[in-house]
């Protein structure tokens, strides 16, 4: 199992994981203090450009879907259905109206989620788990949890490999899979115990082979991968410190002056989320008329 | 025992991870409406003990994150949140009978889903990206209460979640080889199983 990594050459893939993962940490952090739909859109556009360099556009997009799904979902009920709202915006079909103050808490919290999420699948997609893990003991997080980080990525398709031998095995003696919701309840156990025994054994094992390689010896540990702090991941971490200092000066002394959030602004955003789930839908059911018709040809 | 097993846990919780996350595609196959997903989570726990067992649920929601998306991260608390429970009911000697391991399951299936609702209300405003938003969203619909919604929509399939878990996890290690165990004996003892009888079977195992 690979994590999202995306090997390709770019200006982000060349940064150092450290650095991505305080930008992590940027992200999110700048994504509460700015708890103001129309700054956190703002926020939201000007990491696309970030996306674009690091040459993740279709994967990005492809992997923001979830997400988007979830803000119309939380934009569309908070802003009918949530008791804080009380400024009717505009009404659609059947008598519901949108209320000011639940869009804005609505947007607020929706945004954020597809905030985090572009910085979060910025720093995925661009950082290989080995990377990742051997940053982490550059950070001094005990070596035993890197491992565990990384040898999960590798255990996991043994175990499905494993979890699927056990299925077919099970069904080849007679196991019933079509029978009633109790009988398949019970069918639970005989598919999970040697599940779990296998699981056990390939434990001995791997425990085994680490003993071997001197896994529990103390002292420090070399890695294949080597990862360092340059000038680039220097530039990049000065300018998300005045990125951080503009907003949080912008949070303390613009805030009563600024009014960005409007009526129209909510709106749109709201509109927008629905045209493109409409989008996203149409090209579902699309594909599923096109699978449908492919397979009577 | 953590000094001289450590590498036994070092292997044993990226283990639980994978079957945290492989249960969901049996429970697929069987085409049950369930998740599993804190097998592995509840077996480290009993097995290593329950600061492991929350070290399990933690990274599993980490690679989760690392590998679907991240809004699996907060959900977090809830497979620590178990893996507790479940080590707490197991040093109570609540594993002895199977009534009582599936009270234990459903009394940890309600605290749980107590969790999840709290951590969704205010991370997501209510849902967590399951199916079962689409009932959340119709019963805000309904004139429900946000907290109530999710929580009434959560809570059967939590509660059906954990209990038959608790009863897997249960029932496996009753007829677990003792070899592979690293704690047998006193898994043995709280399981139910009284040592005398075990004693000839290890020597056949």
């Amino acid at each position: 199992m690979n994590s999202l990594y995306m090997p390709k050459d770019s200006l982000i893939h060349s940064l150092d994981p450290r650095t991505k993962m305080i930008f992590v940490a940027f992200v999110v952090a700048s994504s509460f203090i700015m708890n103001d739909p129309a700054l956190q859109l703002l926020l939201l556009v000007a990491l696309f450009p970030l996306v674009v360099i690091a040459k993740l556009v279709k994967p990005y997009l492809i992997s923001i879907q979830f997400l988007l799904l979830f803000a119309v979902l939380i934009m569309t009920v908070h802003g009918i259905y949530n008791p804080i709202g009380v400024t009717p915006v505009f009404e659609i079909f059947g008598g519901l109206t949108f209320k000011y103050e639940s869009m804005v808490y609505a947007s607020v919290m929706s945004f954020r989620i597809l905030v985090i999420g572009t910085g979060a699948v910025l720093f995925v997609m661009t950082t290989h788990p080995s990377d990742m893990a051997s940053a982490l003991v550059k950070w001094k997080v005990p070596h035993s949890f890197a491992f565990i980080l990384l040898s999960t990525f590798q255990i996991i398709p043994i175990i499905a490999r494993e979890a699927k031998i056990v299925m077919e095995a099970q069904q080849a003696r007679c196991l019933d899979v079509k029978g009633n919701i109790i009988q398949r309840v019970k069918n639970l156990v005989p598919m999970f115990a040697p599940l779990f025994i296998i699981t056990f054994m390939k434990v001995h094992q791997l425990s085994y082979v680490l003993e071997c390689r001197a896994f529990s010896r103390k002292g420090n540990k070399t890695s294949l991968r080597e990862t360092n702090i340059g000038s680039l991941d220097y530039s990049f971490l000065l300018g998300m410190l005045a990125v951080l200092v503009f907003e949080i000066y912008l949070k303390l002394f613009m805030m009563g002056s600024l009014q960005l959030t409007t009526d129209a602004l909510l709106t749109y955003s709201l509109i927008g989320t629905w045209v493109v789930c409409g989008f996203m839908l149409i090209k579902f059911l699309f594909k599923r008329v096109q699978g449908k018709v492919g397979g009577v040809n | 025992m953590m000094k001289k097993n450590s590498s036994f846990i070092v292997a044993m919780i990226p283990a639980g991870i994978a079957l945290n996350w492989v249960a969901n595609s049996i429970v697929e196959m069987l085409k049950l409406p369930l998740f599993l997903n804190n097998i592995g989570t509840v077996l480290n726990a009993i097995v290593l003990g329950p600061l492991w067992g929350a070290a399990t649920a933690l990274m599993t929601n980490v690679i989760l994150a690392l590998i679907v998306r991240w809004t699996y991260l907060p959900f977090a608390l809830v497979g620590i949140f178990v893996a507790f429970l479940a080590y707490f009911f197991y040093k109570k000697g609540w594993f002895k009978k199977a009534w009582k391991v599936m009270t234990a399951g459903a009394v940890t299936g309600i605290l749980a889903s107590a969790v999840a609702t709290v951590i969704s209300v205010y991370a997501f405003g209510g849902f967590s990206g399951h199916t079962v938003d689409v009932l959340t969203a119709g019963l805000i619909a309904s004139g429900q209460e946000i907290f109530n919604a999710a929580f009434v929509a959560n809570i059967p399939g939590t509660v059906a979640d954990k209990l038959l878990t608790f009863y897997i996890v249960w029932m496996i290690l009753k007829i677990f080889p003792v070899r592979f165990l690293p704690n047998a004996k006193d898994i043995r003892e709280k399981i139910g199983i009284a040592p005398k009888n075990s004693g000839g079977k290890k020597k056949t195992a």
